[in-house]
C-alpha cells in the first residue's frame, strides 16, 4: 500500500519494544513496606472538590418560574410546583427536583437565567433502607445559605433534610432540617399554569410567566 | 449424593443444559457476567480447551442514546452521549461538541481549545490506566492493576476538581467548555500528577510489559496482519501494532494537535503482544504532551463562544446540515455525524465507536483456535469496549 | 514542534487555494464514476452523492482509490421525504481524507433494501447489521441479516430508530409505567 509520505514523527521500534525478564518483576517488592493509598472510610474523610456537583439550591426569591431548569433537564427530573408558604402563595413556580432521575449534570443551573438555582457539594445519596427516607430526595430546594449553615455543623456531604413529612390531606409539606429547624409550606399543584387554590390574581400571574420565555 | 444422570435430567427439564454438539465440542456461554468481557457476552464452540468458533453476542449495554439524543434539546446531549465510553467519557462529549460547532460555524476560542485538548490527554491517560489495570488482572498480575488504579485516582480528582465530577464529567460543551480552569493551583497539581506518573511507569515496565509471563501468554497470541486489520476497519493501537501509522491526531489534525510535539508508534507483529506495547508507548508519550501543554501554558481569553443565541439554551437552534467529526481515543477512532433539520433537537446523531470494528468480526476471528484462558487475554489487548458497540 | 509549524502552514495554503488537493481527489473518483454527483465540504471532508443500484460500483472505485478504511454506514430517516439516506462513512489513510458516500431509499420497509458491500469491506456486514436492527433496511447478500443482534427478540421487527416509532407509547406499554409529567408538557421528552 503506497503511503503519502509521512510527516510526522514515528517511534523507532526499538524505543517501543522491551525484552522479557525473569527478574526485574521482583522489584514490585520494594513498594511491601510503604503505607496504602487506599482511605479507611468512615475513620478518615475523603476530600471533595469545593465545586462538586452536588444537591441543588435554590434562592426562592431570585426564582422567576421560568421552566428554563425542566426544559434542559436530560432525565426530565424537574417539575415545576405551586407553593404556599405562611398563607402566602408564591407568584411563581418553583422547580422540585427527584433524585431518583436526576443526573448531577448541572445544566439546569446553567441555564437559570437569575442565578437562583445554584448546588453545594453535598452528594450522600444513601438511606437506610427506610421508606420514609426515600421521600427525602424529591425536594423543593432550600436557600444556599441554609445549607452552608448546616453544612458548618455537619461536614459529611450528607443531605441537608433530615426528614420530609408530607400530609396528603391538608397537601402540608415539612422539612425537619439537620440542625432542628422546621421548614412548613403547601404544594398546591404542578406544573405552568397556576392551580385552582392558587386563586389571588390567576390573569397576572399567567401574564409574567410567559414574558420571560 | 445426586447422581450425574438425575442433574443433567433436571438441567434439560429446565431448559440449562449446556448442548454438547458432538463427543468433543460443547458450546460456552462467555459472559456477560464474565469479568473480562465487560458486559459483553462471546457464544463460544469449544473443542477440548480450543475455541472453535466463536460468536460475538452484543447488546446487554443497549441504552438507545442515539433515539435519545433525537428528544432532547442540543446542549443536553452532552449529558447522554458521554456514557457511550465510560473510561474516557470526554471523547463523545469533545466529538459531538466539534460537529456542531461545524454546523455553527463557531470559531471556538484558543483558550477552549487548550482545555479541550488538556482534557482529551488526561482522558487517555486516565484510560490507559484502566487498561493497564485490566490488562494486569486478567494476566494475573494483580499488584500493577492495583496501582493503575491508584495512580488513576489522582486524575480523577483533578477532573473533579476541573468538572466537578469523577467520572462523568459533562463538561466539553459546543462552543467550548463550561467551566473556567479553577487557577493555577490546579495546573500545578496536573504537572505534579503527570510527574508522578511518569516517574511510575518503570514500575508497570517491570511488573507487567518486562514480565516473562507477560511474553509467554501474549506473544503470538491473536495476530493480524496489515490488509485484514484495514478491512476490518481496525483503527487506533491494534491498526498501529500491524504496521500502519494511522493516527487521528496527525493524519485529520484537531485542536491544539498539529503544534504538539509526540511519535505515533508502530509495530509489524500484530499480535497481542504488540498491542500491549504500542499502547504503553502511547501512555509515555501522552504523559509528553501534557507535558508540553503545561509548558504552553493556557492562553488567555474567554472559555466559550460567545453568542447570543446561547441566552436562550432549550431552545437554542442549530442550522440544518450535517457534519462529521472524529478524534483519537485509546481505542481508535472515535467519530460523531450528526445532523440537523434546523430545529431545537438534533435531526440524528450517529457514534462510531471504534470497538464495532474489532469487537465483532475481529474477535469472532482472532478467538479461532485460540485456548480458553487465553479469550480475557485477546478481549483485553484488543481493549474491546461493549458500550460503544451497543449504545 | 518545528515539525508541526510547518503543517499548519501548509493547511493554510491549501485552504487559501480552496483545497486543491481534495478537488482533484473528487475529479479522479468523478472521471471513473460519472454516475455520481461529489463535492469538497471543506479541508479534508469530500461528499459524494450516488443512486443506490450504483453504491457497489462506487464503492469499488473507492477501494481501488485508496480508501482503506470504511467507519460506519449510518441511516438518516426523513421522514417527510419518505426516504431513507444511507451514508457510508469512508476515510483514506493515504489522501488522509474524510468521504461521505450519500445514496437515497425508500423508507418504506419492503422497497428498503440495498444490495450488501460486504465482500468489497468486510467490516460493512457489521455496519449492515447494525442499519437492519433499528432501520429495517435490508441488505441483500448479507447473510447475517436474520442473526439477533443488539435488540432483544421483543424488540426485533419494531425498528425502533425509525422517527415514527413511538418510543414514549412502547416504553409505557412494555414497562406499564404511567409517566407523571404526561399531560401538557410536550416540551418535555422521556
Amino acid at each position: 500500500m503506497e503511503m503519502e509520505e509521512i510527516d510526522f514523527k514515528v517511534a523507532p521500534e526499538s524505543k517501543i519494544k522491551k525484552k522479557p525478564s525473569y527478574i526485574k518483576p521482583w522489584l514490585g517488592l520494594k513498594y511491601l513496606f510503604k503505607k496504602p493509598v487506599t482511605i479507611k472510610i468512615p475513620y478518615e474523610k475523603t476530600q471533595i472538590a469545593e465545586k462538586y456537583r452536588g444537591f441543588h439550591s435554590l434562592d426562592w426569591k431570585k426564582c422567576i418560574g421560568c421552566n428554563f431548569c425542566g426544559q434542559i433537564c436530560p432525565a426530565r427530573a424537574i417539575e415545576m410546583t405551586w407553593i404556599e408558604v405562611d398563607g402566602k402563595v408564591e407568584k411563581r413556580p418553583h422547580p422540585k427536583i427527584d433524585y431518583g432521575r436526576c443526573t448531577f449534570c448541572q445544566f439546569c443551573v446553567d441555564v437559570c437565567p437569575t442565578g437562583a438555582l445554584g448546588f453545594v457539594s453535598n452528594y450522600m445519596l444513601t438511606t437506610e433502607w427506610k421508606d420514609e427516607e426515600l421521600e427525602l430526595f424529591d425536594w423543593v430546594p432550600i436557600h444556599p445559605d441554609k445549607i452552608k449553615e448546616i453544612n458548618e455543623k455537619f461536614p459529611d456531604y450528607r443531605f441537608p433534610v433530615a426528614k420530609i413529612e408530607f400530609n396528603k390531606e391538608t397537601k402540608e409539606v415539612t422539612y425537619y432540617l439537620r440542625d432542628g429547624d422546621v421548614f412548613k409550606f403547601k404544594i398546591l399543584g404542578y406544573g405552568l399554569r397556576p392551580p385552582a387554590a392558587a386563586k389571588p390574581k390567576p390573569a397576572k400571574i399567567e401574564k409574567k410567566e410567559e414574558s420571560p420565555s | 449424593m445426586v447422581s450425574q444422570s438425575e442433574l443433567i435430567k433436571e438441567a434439560r427439564e429446565n431448559g440449562m443444559e449446556l448442548l454438547p454438539l458432538d463427543k468433543d465440542t460443547y458450546e460456552l456461554f462467555f459472559g456477560p457476567q464474565h469479568m473480562a468481557t465487560e458486559n459483553f457476552s462471546i457464544i463460544l464452540k469449544m473443542d477440548g480447551h480450543r475455541v472453535v468458533k466463536a460468536i460475538a453476542n452484543p447488546g446487554f449495554l443497549h441504552r438507545g442514546f442515539e433515539k435519545l439524543a433525537e428528544l432532547r434539546p442540543w446542549y443536553t446531549n452532552i449529558a447522554l452521549l458521554l456514557r457511550i465510553c465510560v473510561p474516557e467519557p470526554d471523547v463523545p462529549e469533545a466529538i459531538y461538541s466539534m460537529a456542531v460547532d461545524e454546523l455553527m460555524g463557531w470559531e471556538v476560542p484558543e483558550r477552549a481549545h487548550w482545555i479541550r485538548t488538556t482534557v482529551l490527554e488526561m482522558a487517555r491517560v486516565s484510560a490507559y490506566l484502566f487498561w493497564i489495570m485490566g490488562l494486569s488482572f486478567k494476566l494475573g498480575v494483580y499488584t500493577a492493576g492495583q496501582w493503575a488504579a491508584a495512580y488513576r485516582e489522582r486524575l480523577m480528582a483533578l477532573f473533579e476538581e476541573l468538572t466537578g465530577a469523577r467520572v462523568y464529567h459533562i463538561y466539553t460543551i459546543p462552543g467550548g467548555v463550561r467551566r473556567d480552569i479553577p487557577g493555577d493551583k490546579w495546573l500545578r497539581q496536573l504537572k505534579d500528577t503527570v510527574e508522578y506518573i511518569k516517574s511510575k511507569l518503570p514500575d508497570f515496565d517491570h511488573l507487567v510489559f518486562e514480565n516473562y509471563i507477560t511474553f509467554k501468554r501474549m506473544e503470538g497470541i491473536g495476530v493480524m496482519d496489515k490488509k485484514f486489520a484495514l478491512a476490518e476497519g481496525v483503527t487506533g493501537p491494534n491498526l498501529r501494532a500491524t504496521g500502519v501509522p494511522y493516527d487521528v491526531r496527525r493524519m485529520d489534525p484537531y485542536l491544539l494537535y498539529p503544534e504538539l510535539d509526540f511519535e505515533v508508534p508502530v509495530l509489524k507483529e500484530g499480535d497481542a503482544l504488540a498491542r500491549a506495547l504500542i499502547r504503553r508507548y502511547e501512555l509515555e508519550q501522552d504523559l509528553y504532551i501534557l507535558e508540553q501543554l503545561l509548558e504552553m501554558g493556557p492562553p488567555s481569553g474567554p472559555y466559550k463562544v460567545q453568542d447570543p443565541r446561547l441566552k436562550n439554551l432549550p431552545r437554542f437552534k442549530v442550522p440544518a446540515g450535517d457534519a462529521f467529526a472524529h478524534v483519537e481515543s485509546t481505542k481508535g477512532d472515535f467519530g460523531a455525524y450528526v445532523v440537523s433539520d434546523g430545529g431545537n433537537k438534533p435531526y440524528r446523531v450517529q457514534i462510531r465507536g471504534p470497538s464495532i470494528a474489532h469487537g465483532i468480526r475481529v474477535l469472532e476471528q482472532l478467538l479461532v483456535g485460540a485456548r480458553i484462558a487465553d479469550v480475557p487475554v485477546i478481549l483485553m489487548s484488543l481493549d474491546n469496549c461493549p458500550p460503544d458497540i451497543d449504545r | 514542534m518545528a515539525n508541526g509549524q510547518e503543517e499548519k502552514g501548509e493547511v493554510k495554503e491549501m485552504t487559501g487555494a480552496k483545497w486543491e488537493r481534495e478537488q482533484a481527489l473528487v475529479q479522479k473518483i468523478l472521471e471513473k464514476a460519472p454516475y455520481a454527483e461529489g463535492r469538497v465540504r471543506r479541508e479534508r471532508r469530500i461528499e459524494f452523492k450516488v443512486p443506490a443500484d450504483r453504491i457497489r460500483d462506487f464503492l469499488m472505485t473507492l477501494k481501488e482509490n485508496n480508501f482503506e478504511l470504511m467507519l460506519q454506514i449510518t441511516v438518516v430517516d426523513w421522514l417527510k421525504e419518505g426516504e431513507y439516506e444511507l451514508v457510508y462513512q469512508m476515510w483514506s489513510i493515504t489522501h488522509r481524507t474524510h468521504a461521505m458516500v450519500k445514496t437515497r431509499i425508500p423508507r418504506e420497509l419492503d422497497k428498503a433494501r440495498m444490495p450488501t458491500v460486504k465482500d468489497i469491506y468486510p467490516v460493512a456486514e457489521t455496519y449492515e447489521r447494525d442499519a437492519h436492527d433499528f432501520y429495517g433496511v435490508y441488505f441483500e447478500g448479507n447473510e447475517k441479516m436474520e442473526m439477533p443482534w443488539i435488540l432483544d427478540d421483543a424488540e426485533q421487527g419494531l425498528f425502533p430508530h425509525r422517527k415514527d416509532f413511538d418510543m414514549l407509547a412502547y416504553v409505557k406499554k412494555k414497562y406499564k409505567i404511567l409517566d407523571r409529567f404526561d399531560e401538557n408538557k410536550d416540551n418535555y421528552v422521556i
